[in-house]
């Protein structure tokens, strides 16, 4: 059954973005971005909401022919160029890249998308995570902590109302520092 | 010169503690216990901050904490504990220094006075206000596999980011991770 992936790179403390937005802090050195392309070869598609969708389509596609672009990095623009992507947006009127606009409710594309056969699903964006994780729609949560605190910031959890256990299955350092970390929703419940 | 050490337990989503400071959550098992032992055996002393001391004043020096945790209650007890607070003026557990002078110039003081190591357990307050002023050398962080929605974060705010070296990170059949940092001085 596909499988609705979470990851972002994350600080200790649990921000993917500084208070001014910042996330040179999170910039993958080449052992981890060889990594993370390893990870997409499971997806085969991406769900974003509309400032993701925005941020990754405003720098990833030119990067392919980027002379100063790391091996790594023209990959995954070539790879991210291809990979089928929905967007969750109310407000968008077009996407590109092999991206299909989603407006309707999210639960009704999510169901169609799971019963569809298929890879995992990977999403990237706090507020569309966390419209995600109130729906109790996230499969896995996949961390990337790096050796830094913010204090403050965009969170990657965002307030819930009650607890969520959660099972931990999979672990990794890297040279940096970065610790990935893997979750599964706990048996029973999100 | 003493190194201070700050050992937290936080919930997968940051918190140290719930709204209320609630730590019922805490996945305590032997495997945590036997992490425990080996810090505290290693140390020269303790600090806490009031509220997490009088939750361990009220468990550590009982025949249930002797009984259900040996190894632990036996270096709660034994260690000399430095207890930062305006308030308390008295204690009943024995090897413990009640501190109201300023936290900051106090804890100063008592890593160039000793030697080895001193664990700052839990006291997410103290925590947060030794990182501001960087007195902390090492962080000994233990991720429990939940997310506990809402509560207190030991670093909330900080106005400088914090740059720290990894140097080690396990996990438990629990699903529990520890991560240790060192302060990165640069």
């Amino acid at each position: 059954m596909r499988q609705i992936i979470y990851a972002q790179m994350v600080s200790l403390d649990g921000f993917i973005e500084g208070p001014g937005g910042e996330i040179d802090w999170g910039v993958p050195d080449d052992q981890l971005f060889a990594f993370i392309n390893e990870q997409e070869q499971s997806v085969d598609t991406h769900l974003y909401g509309r400032r993701t969708y925005q941020n990754m389509a405003s720098y990833w596609p030119k990067q392919e022919h980027n002379p100063k672009a790391s091996d790594f990095e023209q990959a995954f623009s070539r790879q991210w160029k291809q990979m089928k992507k929905l967007v969750f947006s109310t407000t968008l009127t077009e996407v590109s890249w092999n991206s299909k606009l989603i407006n309707h409710p999210i639960e009704e594309a999510v169901e169609q998308e799971k019963l569809s056969t298929g890879k995992d699903l990977l999403l990237g964006g706090a507020g569309l995570a966390c419209s995600f994780i109130e729906r109790d729609l996230i499969d896995r949560y996949h961390l990337y902590i790096h050796p830094v605190i913010l204090g403050s910031g965009k969170r990657f959890f965002p307030s819930l109302p009650e607890k969520k256990q959660l099972k931990l299955v999979d672990h990794k350092v890297f040279h940096s520092g970065v610790v990935f970390l893997a979750y599964q929703r706990g048996e029973g419940n999100g | 010169m003493a190194k201070l050490i700050a050992q937290l337990v936080l919930s997968l989503d940051g918190y140290y503690g719930g709204m209320n400071g609630e730590v019922d959550w805490h996945l305590i098992d032997d495997d945590y216990n036997r992490y425990a032992t080996k810090l505290l055996q290693g140390a020269q002393g303790l600090m806490m901050g009031r509220r997490t001391f009088e939750l361990m004043e009220q468990f550590w020096p009982t025949h249930e904490a002797m009984e259900s945790s040996p190894e632990v209650a036996k270096e709660m007890n034994r260690l000399p504990k430095y207890i930062f607070s305006q308030t308390l003026t008295e204690t009943s557990w024995a090897q413990t220094q009640l501190i109201a002078d300023p936290i900051v110039v106090s804890v100063e003081q008592l890593k160039q006075q000793l030697d080895g190591d001193l664990v700052i357990l839990g006291s997410g307050q103290l925590v947060h206000l030794l990182t501001k002023h960087r007195l902390i050398d090492e962080y000994q962080i233990m991720i429990n596999p939940v997310l506990i929605g809402a509560g207190k974060s030991a670093f909330q705010g900080m106005l400088t980011t914090v740059s720290l070296n990894l140097l080690e990170s396990n996990t438990f059949s629990s699903g529990n991770v520890l991560l240790r940092y060192q302060l990165n001085k640069q």
